[in-house]
């Protein structure tokens, strides 16, 4: 039987459709399947494309039965993408991740244990103190750190001139005295990132509990009612006594550097980064360690490393650019902090005037950041009790007493 | 006898008062993102803060126009949706048919079935929909990405078009089939003319869930070839630095063809929403 035209019409355009997708289906299927035994699939974040790109045209010319793919990921994907990866078992061979997120990916069995790299031509002992320590578990180590920082301190040299004040604070009594001086008219003496990622906030807020007794045991932070108490009292009392920007509250590190530079705080803890952009800008900068409760603070650092997935078929070839990339010239190029081996810090743009408050921090008074599962996921609960306390809505001691009890994961 | 008229302006005064709000409320976020886009850097942290760039400038959008992939992105973002949208069509206007005409054994509970698929949270889904893309060798693409997305629309959509299709009296089929027409014919004379509006509007419905969806795109994509713009948008934001002039530029380039798309096409996204809602 004849179909009526307005029938046929429909039956072609969804037959039409449906052919349509079914080919559009093969087509990707047909070209997504190019796999190569040789190849290694690199994942790396967008900051460091550039320079990967030149550092792998070298392994290759010197491994010319290596070829390296190199797959982007931006800061905001790469835990998502990682972390889902590793689930399903379809992993590329090479990954840069943040140290905070190794624990993680340890305690499922995830990761190659790369020991076996560590020897004469990467000594553990030439990372920064601790480092290693911290990458590994049961005896093995499962990553290769390659980049590292802490925080230190900014100020304003002009702003602190015309306060009349001659040296940045070396303990918390100068700060804060200096912090009420600097606090006039326009000027706020500091502020603090309480909008962004909320570990920003947390990063300060247990630098100052490390530089008053809480200690950080293999990632595990272990706080005393002391340490969390001083802390509490230098952030969030600080925005309700005035001396803290009450624009804390909307303000990431992006805007808090913003407005360094725009001479409207006069001093602040932050990285590196900061300090290259103010001198981009001819803005005065200088810079200092952290000041602590007697003498210099603690800071920690934090940084990124290479992983390999246990699941990675291509685990000679990975660790064998892994190897590569821990040469110390190759640290430095994919470096804007510092690199994790110091000596691959000798290279000049890690010399200059400004760069040495945060050689010293590292070097002496630096631990590893806490990167605890536990800590990690209490880490928006933190932040919001220094909100809290900042916001006027509860005392210190309110808010200290729930961090203990978060820290010892009560709740 | 004067009270009634108080009574009516005091009323609408109130109502209009509460609709300002709203609107303030709903716009004012839009119109920070539109005016920090025309900002010059130095303008976006000024303090006190201005709604209004002091200097206005197209910076932004030449960053995102000519220094990222963002052109590439969006291309992405329309193939994805339109794939999306075709899809949900075709697959859903089958399922809502049968749903709505067929009589068969199990038929509520697999309609409820088919619902669960929108109240389960996508991260729970992620996983397994990353290991089928990856099984189906779509990983990296626009078209594995669509396939993700089909995950979302196709639930609520395969409900949207079953309500439509119930509230077409099927006395008008039954009409087609008395002289002589096959059910085939009945769909395409009877059905699908008066189910037009219901479908465009799932039809966007399906393309809107698609253009700004971020999970997914984000996991399944690793190359900008495949990317779309939800998640090129982190682009600009770098491990030490958040450049908010480009991003909200680029939040405006995503948004506005959405906004013409829903302008145009309103008439058909609200009755089709509707459509069906009292009886089904």
């Amino acid at each position: 039987m004849a179909m009526k035209p307005r029938s046929a019409a429909v039956a072609g355009i969804a037959g039409a459709l449906v052919l349509g997708l079914a080919g559009t289906v093969v087509h990707s299927v047909v070209t997504g399947s190019r796999e190569s035994t040789t190849s290694v699939e690199w994942w790396v974040p967008d900051w460091d494309y550039d320079a990967a790109v030149e550092i792998v045209a070298q392994f290759e010319s010197r491994n010319p039965d290596v070829q390296v793919d190199l797959v982007k990921t931006t800061g905001d994907t790469v835990a998502n993408r990682t972390a889902v990866a590793l689930d399903s078992g379809n992993v590329p061979d090479v990954i840069t991740e943040s140290i905070a997120r190794v624990p993680n990916y340890v305690a499922k069995g995830q990761l190659a244990d790369l020991g076996g790299l560590y020897g004469d031509a990467l000594p553990a002992e030439d990372f920064a103190p601790g480092l290693v320590d911290s990458l590994t578990f049961d005896g093995s180590v499962y990553a290769v750190p390659y980049r590292w920082g802490t925080n230190a301190l900014i100020y304003n040299p002009e702003l602190f001139a015309a306060a009349g004040i001659t040296e940045p604070p070396a303990t918390w009594d100068e700060f804060v005295a200096d912090a009420e001086r600097l606090t006039s008219g326009d000027v706020v003496a500091t502020a603090w990132p309480m909008s962004g990622d909320p570990s920003d906030l947390t990063l300060r807020f247990l630098d100052f509990a490390v530089s008053d007794g809480a200690t950080i045991d293999h990632g595990t932070p272990e706080l005393t009612e002391q340490s969390v108490t001083s802390a509490l009292e230098l952030m969030g009392e600080s925005v309700t006594d005035g001396w803290a920007s009450r624009s804390s509250f909307e303000l990431d590190n992006t805007g808090i550097r913003e407005l360094f530079l725009q001479g409207r705080i006069a001093m602040y803890p932050g990285g590196v980064f900061d300090v290259t952009e103010a001198l981009a800008q001819d803005a005065p900068v200088a810079t200092a360690v952290l000041p602590g409760p007697d003498g210099p603070g603690t800071a920690q650092g934090v940084g990124w490393a290479y992983l390999v997935p246990q699941a990675s078929d291509n685990q000679e070839r990975a660790e064998r650019l892994v190897r590569f990339l821990a040469e110390p010239e190759n640290m430095a190029a994919l470096t804007q902090t510092f690199p994790a081996r110091l000596s691959a810090s000798d290279d000049p743009r890690f010399q200059t005037p400004e760069r040495l408050a945060y050689t010293e921090q590292l070097a002496e008074h630096s631990v590893p950041a806490a990167n605890d599962p536990a800590w990690n996921a209490s880490v928006q609960a933190v932040h919001d009790q220094i909100q809290e306390v900042a916001l006027g809505r509860k005392t210190v001691a309110q808010a200290a007493e729930q961090i203990m009890t978060l820290a010892e994961g009560d709740e | 006898m004067s009270a009634r008229p108080t009574r009516r302006l005091l009323t609408g005064t109130g109502t209009w008062v509460l609709l300002a709000v709203l609107m303030t409320w709903t716009l004012a976020p839009i119109a920070v993102m539109v005016f920090t886009s025309f900002k010059a850097r130095e303008d976006v942290f000024q303090v006190p803060a201005r709604l209004l760039p002091s200097t206005w400038t197209l910076e932004n959008y030449a960053t995102v126009f000519t220094a990222s992939t963002m052109p590439q992105a969006l291309l992405n973002s329309v193939v994805v949706g339109v794939l999306v949208a075709l899809a949900t069509l075709v697959f859903c206007f089958s399922a809502g048919y049968a749903m709505a005409r067929f009589r068969f054994r199990s038929a509520r509970p697999l309609a409820l079935f088919i619902l669960l698929g929108q109240v389960v949270p996508l991260t729970v889904i992620l996983l397994p929909l990353y290991q089928m893309v990856t099984a189906a060798n779509l990983l990296d693409s626009t078209t594995g990405v669509a396939f993700a997305h089909l995950a979302i629309t196709v639930p609520l959509v395969t409900w949207m078009v079953r309500n439509q299709v119930a509230a077409i009296p099927i006395e008008l089929e039954e009409a087609v089939r008395i002289d002589g027409g096959s059910r085939f014919d009945a769909v395409s004379y009877v059905t699908l003319p008066v189910c037009a509006p219901g479908l465009v509007a799932a039809g966007m419905f399906a393309f809107l869930q698609s253009w700004h969806e971020f999970l997914f795109a984000s996991v399944l994509t690793t190359s900008s070839d495949a990317r779309t713009a939800p998640v090129t948008l982190t682009e600009f934001a770098t491990e030490f630095d958040v450049d908010w002039g480009a991003t909200m530029a680029a939040s405006v380039v995503l948004t506005v063809p959405i906004v013409i798309a829903f302008v145009a096409l309103q008439r058909y996204f609200v009755g089709g929403l509707t459509g069906g809602a009292v009886k089904g």
